[in-house]
């Protein structure tokens, strides 16, 4: 399917007649990208599942009041994250009886998930990033996977360039000597 | 948009195509330049094995769009104001007292919920007094009791009063702890009643 420019679904959407026409193009063409960064924050594919649909709903409710101040997959990706990151928020509450947090459960449960086939230094580096902090991880998974941009991710993430870069560099040297030391 | 404006056997390119190649270039060479000091995680560059279900994109798009969509009409439908006239109507119906027709107030009937559970302890009250005063109507009369059948064998053996009774009494004492014997014990019947007293002593 040939790309469809973010200015044509907008201008879909606010016409009433094509407004379903804007949503099934809106979801053929983000949907793949904001599954993946969903997926890698909430690692499970069942999870990643669930927040990809709340997301797309909380998207097409919000669409209205979409003001064009930033790009609209920039907006999107910060509302993928930010659903992702309630996700996790809420399982972390509910295992409060458990020691481990929601990080270490994850952790432990990409090792059965039958839809997790990377091998065992993959294994190790999943679970290194999951030992990282939340913005650390965001920040690592959006460059280190997507090769995404400083700018891009400094207006999705609304935190500066150069604090990005060092977030980045943080986390690639912590899970650097993660990986070797498992090696 | 496209275009094929050289010879390129008909296939076309996006209009940017080329400026965003150069850019896309220079980004993943910059992203692979600040892996040079991590081995590591270059050498697993791109691999995060994650695996999807056969097939997921192309049925969560049904998926999504059946979620999302706004139903194109309301199929059931309510009355102009329904809400409004519903609540005024339920908080008539929910008020402590009534106003009737005439205009006087009716004070709101109180029903006593223990009334007929009173009732019914109150009974059951009185067979279990009733039952208690039966089964323990004759222990009132113990003390009155001048006779052997009103003590227990074994206390009056106990007493080691023995030489007070008669030797008839103590028969009658030893063919009682006879029959309260719960151990074997074979019953002669050549013998009388007071060869088994001695067996038993």
């Amino acid at each position: 399917m040939e790309q469809i420019e973010d200015k044509t679904i907008l201008d879909l959407y606010r016409a009433e007649e094509t407004r379903d026409k804007a949503l099934d193009l809106l979801i053929s063409k983000y949907q793949k990208r904001l599954y993946w960064h969903v997926r890698k924050i909430v690692i499970s594919h069942d999870d990643a599942d669930d927040v990809l649909q709340n997301t797309f709903i909380r998207i097409w409710r919000g669409l209205e009041n979409f003001r064009e101040d930033s790009a609209l997959f920039s907006w999107m990706y910060r509302i993928a994250t930010n659903e992702a990151l309630q996700f996790l928020r809420s399982r972390e509450k509910r295992l409060t009886t458990s020691l481990d947090s929601v990080e270490q459960h994850l952790s432990r449960s990409l090792e059965s998930d039958p839809y997790f086939k990377g091998d065992s230094i993959q294994l190790r580096l999943q679970q290194a990033i999951l030992s990282l902090p939340e913005k650390q991880r965001l920040v690592f998974n959006m460059r280190y996977f997507d090769e995404m941009p400083y700018a891009e991710m400094a207006e999705i993430l609304e935190t500066s360039v150069g604090a990005l870069k060092a977030s980045y560099h943080i986390a690639a040297k912590k899970i650097e000597e993660m990986l070797v030391n498992a090696i | 948009m496209k275009r094929a404006d050289y010879n390129n056997g008909g296939f076309g390119i996006p209009d940017d195509y080329e400026k965003d190649f150069s850019s896309r270039l220079k980004a993943r060479l910059v992203a692979e330049d600040e892996l040079k000091d991590y081995p590591a995680l270059r050498q697993l560059k791109g691999k995060h094995g994650m695996e999807l279900p056969e097939g997921y994109f192309e049925n969560t798009d049904g998926q999504l769009l059946l979620r999302i969509a706004r139903p194109q009409n309301d199929i059931f439908r309510i009355p102009q104001d329904y809400f409004e006239k519903n609540r005024k109507k339920i908080k008539e119906m929910t008020l402590e007292t009534d106003v009737d027709s005439a205009g006087s107030k009716k004070t709101a009937r109180v029903i006593f919920l223990f009334r007929a559970s009173g009732a019914a302890i109150a009974a059951m009250l009185l067979v279990v007094l009733s039952m208690w005063m039966y089964r323990t109507g004759d222990q009132g009369n113990a003390d009155d009791c001048e006779t052997l059948a009103c003590l227990d064998a074994s206390e009056v053996i106990n007493s080691r009063a023995l030489d007070q009774f008669t030797e008839e009494e103590l028969l009658l004492l030893g063919a009682e702890l006879y029959w309260a014997d719960e151990d074997v014990y074979f019953y002669d019947e050549t013998d009388d009643a007071g060869s088994a007293l001695d067996k038993r002593l």
